[in-house]
């Protein structure tokens, strides 16, 4: 069943957002398609650190408790009301099914009871919107690497709404190869930031960790890398944390961004956009920043509180669809492995 | 169907997903207008919203027209709980319903009047039941024991305890050869249903047990920790 049915264009004054398919709870409020009237996100990350990784009935019941007053706050902080709505976006996958389903469950509510379109957005999608928000200049083609701990994707983007999958990981995502990583140091949970830190005094060239797949086309794959910086935790001659997340960050940085630059290059893109969680590492931010300025395109890349989940990139990309005349049934569904292509 | 017009005031919505069906209830006071539901696993989502917002087209009204929205809050599938009350919560949020949370073996219990020990058991997964008893036999459900996780053996005790003679619930029918000496109603036809949802949200309204629409919130029954690995 399809996630939109056809209608004339619209242009909604104020469109709401709504996110919430893993850790992160987040309610926006769009004026006009690019005016950012609230953007609020609760994170669940203390929760699940002593776990090591998202567990789905305790994101789903943290969802639970703050939904309702994140949409209250978020009117209020907007200083409009429920009435003056005009459209709900809401992520409908991919994500935790029941996470998700939650946020789906808000957003129809909310559609029905004011009689205004409910939009539908790929999680995806919205992550590409979020570079696209600060960067309105972009030109397509657009080669678009997006990364986080749950995906890690090459897109071609020909225009809003054509998508090309280059290619995606075939075993572990990027953000979570940091994850399994920081967990074999101790660091802790999520990884992304820890090793970060860690790596600013390390040398990244102390370590020759393997560049998995680097010249085979465009798929991905991090579970080998992250199996060798395990067995050289194991060896002798290991060196200082420090060095290892360097050189295990070099090495994932490498990979990323050799693969997105090659694809601007074979594509003739005229731009380049970094984003999901994993967008947040400078070390990936400034590589792709260089590489994109010795091609001479643009490097759209989201600001750090854009880079992780947020339901401003709903509201973005629920505008975009509406703008194409799209609006979802109520009676859409969740759908945990949804694809953007 | 012709549409029942209605007076515009005092709609009361009575909603259930906590298990493998659905309902939605339109009420007024204690009278049902309308009602539908169904077995629909790993549906609800889909097909719960549109129900309702077609049944209250049906009877004539719209979401302003609702004064009070009753929905079990626990126990029963924890997804089903969280998409049911979410549900309700938003509309009272939006348009400034009343909200009341209802026992879901409470409002399973409603349906079988008559009974003066009735069990009432939910499946719970992992071998449990989710059950309390009640006495029926003045029409409406007058709680005997508070709700408590079962194995199928203890739930067995105690309805010989509770002198039990009528076991609803699907609970109750998943483990109905647990419990010879009483009669199970089978899963299929022993469902939550939105009109007693709604009568014993009309009950709690009159006697002032309103609940902060934010507020409102599963009674899982269940540490999330047990579901971790």
């Amino acid at each position: 069943m399809s996630n939109y049915e056809r209608v004339a264009p619209y242009q909604p004054k104020y469109i709401m957002g709504l996110e919430s398919s893993c850790d992160e709870t987040s309610v926006a409020i769009l004026a006009n398609g690019n005016e950012v009237l609230a953007n609020l996100v609760s994170t669940q990350i203390p929760l699940h650190a002593k776990y090591g990784g998202v567990v789905p009935e305790v994101a789903c019941r943290a969802h639970m408790e703050v939904i309702n007053p994140l949409i209250a706050e978020a009117l209020e902080k907007a200083q409009i009301g429920f009435n003056d709505l005009e459209a709900v976006a809401v992520t409908c996958g991919p994500g935790l099914v029941g996470a998700v389903l939650l946020g789906v469950a808000v957003a129809k509510t909310l559609a029905g009871c004011l009689n205004i379109p409910l939009i539908g957005v790929n999680h995806m999608e919205g992550h590409i919107y979020s570079a696209l928000l600060e960067n309105r200049d972009i030109e397509f083609p657009m080669i678009c690497l997006l990364v986080s701990g749950g995906h890690t994707m090459l897109y071609k983007v020909d225009g809003l709404g054509l998508y090309t999958l280059l290619g995606s990981t075939r075993d572990d995502a990027a953000g979570e190869a940091f994850d399994k990583v920081s967990k074999a140091l101790g660091l802790g949970y999520p990884g992304g930031p820890k090793i970060q830190a860690l790596a600013e005094h390390g040398n990244k060239k102390a370590i020759r960790f393997s560049r998995p797949m680097l010249n085979d086309g465009y798929d991905f794959s991090f579970s080998g890398l992250k199996t060798a910086v395990v067995l050289h935790l194991q060896s002798a001659e290991r060196g200082s944390d420090a060095d290892i997340c360097a050189s295990f960050q070099e090495a994932v940085v490498d990979v990323l961004s050799k693969k997105a630059l090659r694809a601007v290059s074979q594509y003739q893109a005229k731009s380049l956009a970094l984003a999901g969680g994993v967008s947040a590492n400078r070390a990936l931010r400034e590589r792709l920043h260089q590489g994109a300025k010795r091609l001479g395109i643009t490097f759209a890349c989201p600001s750090l509180d854009l880079c992780t989940d947020n339901a401003v990139m709903i509201a973005k990309a629920g505008w975009e669809l509406a703008n194409r005349g799209l609006r979802s049934p109520l009676s859409l569904d969740a759908k945990p492995n949804l694809e953007l292509v | 169907m012709i549409p029942k017009k209605i007076e515009t005031k005092g709609i009361i919505l009575g909603l259930d997903c906590s298990g493998e069906s659905f309902s939605v209830a339109i009420c007024q006071g204690e009278e049902c207008l309308a009602q539908c539901g169904g077995f629909s696993p790993r549906s609800h989502l889909r097909r719960f919203f549109p129900a309702l917002r077609d049944n209250l087209e049906v009877v004539g009204a719209s979401f302003k027209d609702v004064e009070a929205v009753a929905v079990t809050v626990g126990p029963g599938s924890f997804t089903g709980l969280r998409l049911g009350v979410v549900t309700a919560r938003t509309i009272a949020q939006v348009t400034g319903a009343k909200l009341l949370g209802i026992n879901t073996l409470e409002a399973l219990a409603m349906a079988y009047p008559g009974v003066k020990s009735l069990a009432v058991g939910l499946d719970a997964r992992r071998g449990e039941i989710f059950g309390a008893f009640f006495d029926t036999s003045a029409g409406t459900s007058r709680r005997l024991t508070e709700d408590k996780a079962y194995k199928p053996e203890e739930f067995a005790l105690a309805m010989q305890e509770l002198n039990c003679t009528l076991a609803v619930g699907s609970g109750a029918g998943r483990y109905a050869e647990s419990f010879p000496g009483t009669v199970v109603v089978p899963s299929a036809s022993s469902q939550v249903r939105g009109d007693c949802v709604a009568l014993l949200g009309f009950r709690d309204l009159r006697e002032g047990k309103v609940i902060e629409p934010l507020a409102l919130l599963p009674q899982y029954l269940r540490s999330a920790e047990i579901m971790v690995s």
